[in-house]
């Protein structure tokens, strides 16, 4: 049943040939034109990220969630297949530009090292994993919509927070610099590791909120 | 093959309350005005809604037990609702022959060329009636045990229906199947189903076989002198009209029989209906 679904994903994202064609094009402009790589390697990755929310999008709309549950398909199955759909289109997409970036960077002789390119990777990483954690639960939970504006609520909020926690740290004396300076002496391979088991453990939390969503949902 | 108890779910302004059964080997229809309750009913027996109350069993294992591999029994047509119009038919194919183990795809596409509709389009493009003949050929395609037909005849032409009730009546020809099937369109339903609900604010206001309800049932035209001496035990409703009254009866013989002076119509199912729905006790 899962594999139907996988196809049917699988086609949903064939039918944006205009989004593949629009991220391409932005890749080689990037790649050709560009020298900050991280950027490059963030913002495709992230747009590899939104493939799996468009289908949800996409299959919601004319309440056409409500027809593919009438079909052999569970609720549960459909919330685990999104994961294992984004997981699957997410991090072949990250490395792929990452790999890209590396090779590009070399050729045109762009000073990117090694331990920049594995930790902006990891950033990468952290950036999508940490938006399909709140992207795919907010839209099972408030459809194609009114998750927009949650999502802009949502991330305006965290915003501000990560401003007042800066701010915080100011007033009461806590030097939050020196520790983000320890993080980045961390090797880049532990990094890569940590934020691959942090991205874990934010998908599995997201995993069970989405679960919970779409079983109270009805059509 | 399916039955619901006292179904209930309450919205604002609106409770559906329904009991009823469909028969294996039978076609159940389900008639209704717009906004009666019928595709309420269908998304409640789909575990679409969670109902708030009674009890709903599909081969005779109750709703919360009924899983993907009873799913693959059962085909669905919605009225509110259907595959993904970013797709085409051609994406369809790989889907429902992974979704469905049984799934007839050289079937499948007979059909669809049969009934010209193309492969390789979006389905957002197609029409209504398209859309609903694409559903109606997925939930015939895969051997189900059990079709449940939300208005499967909304959106199509007069020809199209015709064809699409001929599917139907072949579908039942093989044993151990059934159907459930709304619509609004009561014509639809007076030819194919072996019995029918009617249901009306929620409630089912009517049950009758269809033999029994379109041999025994009749409409009265009766003046207010006429109505005001008429044995009243088997008027089921009244409705007041500019020449008196319009009565709905069971028993069309026995006053025929007892009344040969009053105006007497076999009457459609959809005149039935109506009084039915608008007519007082």
């Amino acid at each position: 049943m899962m594999k139907g679904l996988f196809i049917k994903d699988l086609r949903l994202m064939k039918s944006q040939k205009y989004f593949f064609g629009v991220v391409l094009m932005m890749m080689v402009i990037f790649l050709t034109v560009y020298t900050d790589f991280s950027f490059v390697i963030a913002y495709i990755t992230v747009m590899f990220g939104f493939l799996t929310v468009s289908t949800i999008s996409f299959d919601e709309q004319d309440n056409g969630l409500g027809y593919l549950l009438a079909l052999p398909v569970s609720r549960r199955d459909y919330v685990k297949e999104k994961y294992l759909f984004s997981i699957a289109t997410a991090i072949p997409g990250l490395m792929i530009i990452s790999v890209l970036a590396f090779a590009v960077s070399r050729i045109r002789g762009i000073d990117f090292v090694v331990e920049e390119w594995v930790m902006t990777t990891a950033v990468s990483l952290l950036i999508v994993g940490v938006m399909l954690s709140v992207m795919i639960p907010v839209q099972l939970k408030f459809g194609a919509d009114k998750s927009r504006v949650v999502i802009l609520i949502l991330f305006g909020g965290g915003s501000l927070t990560l401003y007042a926690g800066t701010k915080v740290c100011d007033t009461f004396g806590i030097d939050y610099m020196s520790m983000l300076d320890r993080v980045a002496k961390i090797s880049p391979a532990a990094t890569l590791a940590g934020v691959a088991l942090i991205c874990t453990v934010l998908m599995g939390i997201s995993y069970l909120f989405s679960r919970g969503f779409i079983e109270a949902r009805e059509f | 093959m399916l039955r619901l108890n006292k179904v209930k779910k309450n919205y604002k302004g609106f409770q559906l309350d329904c009991t009823l059964e469909v028969q294996e080997g039978c076609v159940t229809g389900l008639i209704g005005k717009n906004g009666a309750g019928k595709s309420t009913t269908f998304k409640a027996i789909l575990g679409l809604l969670h109902t708030d109350g009674g009890s709903i069993e599909i081969f005779g294992k109750p709703i919360t037990k009924i899983g993907v591999r009873e799913k693959e029994d059962i085909g669905v047509v919605m009225s509110d609702s259907g595959f993904s119009g970013y797709l085409t038919v051609q994406d369809l194919i790989p889907m429902l022959r992974n979704m469905y183990p049984r799934f007839q795809e050289a079937e499948f596409l007979r059909e669809c060329n049969e009934q010209k509709l193309p492969l390789n389009k979006k389905i957002k493009e197609f029409s209504t009636g398209m859309k609903r003949r694409l559903q109606v050929l997925a939930a015939l395609t895969h051997g189900a045990k059990l079709l449940l037909l939300d208005e499967p005849t909304a959106g199509l032409d007069v020809i199209a229906r015709d064809e699409l009730l001929d599917m139907l009546r072949t579908y039942m020809e093989q044993d151990g199947r059934a159907i459930l099937v709304s619509s609004h369109i009561s014509s639809d339903l007076e030819g194919l189903c072996d019995d029918i609900y009617m249901i009306d604010n929620g409630k089912i206001v009517l049950y009758e076989e269809t033999d029994v309800l379109l041999d025994t049932y009749g409409v009265l035209k009766v003046t207010k002198e006429q109505y005001e001496k008429l044995d009243h035990a088997h008027i089921l409703r009244h409705k007041k009209e500019e020449f008196g009254y319009s009565c709905l009866t069971d028993q069309r013989q026995f006053y025929q029989e007892n009344y040969p002076e009053i105006a007497i119509e076999k009457g459609t199912i959809d005149e039935l209906i109506m009084i039915m729905i608008r007519g007082e006790r």
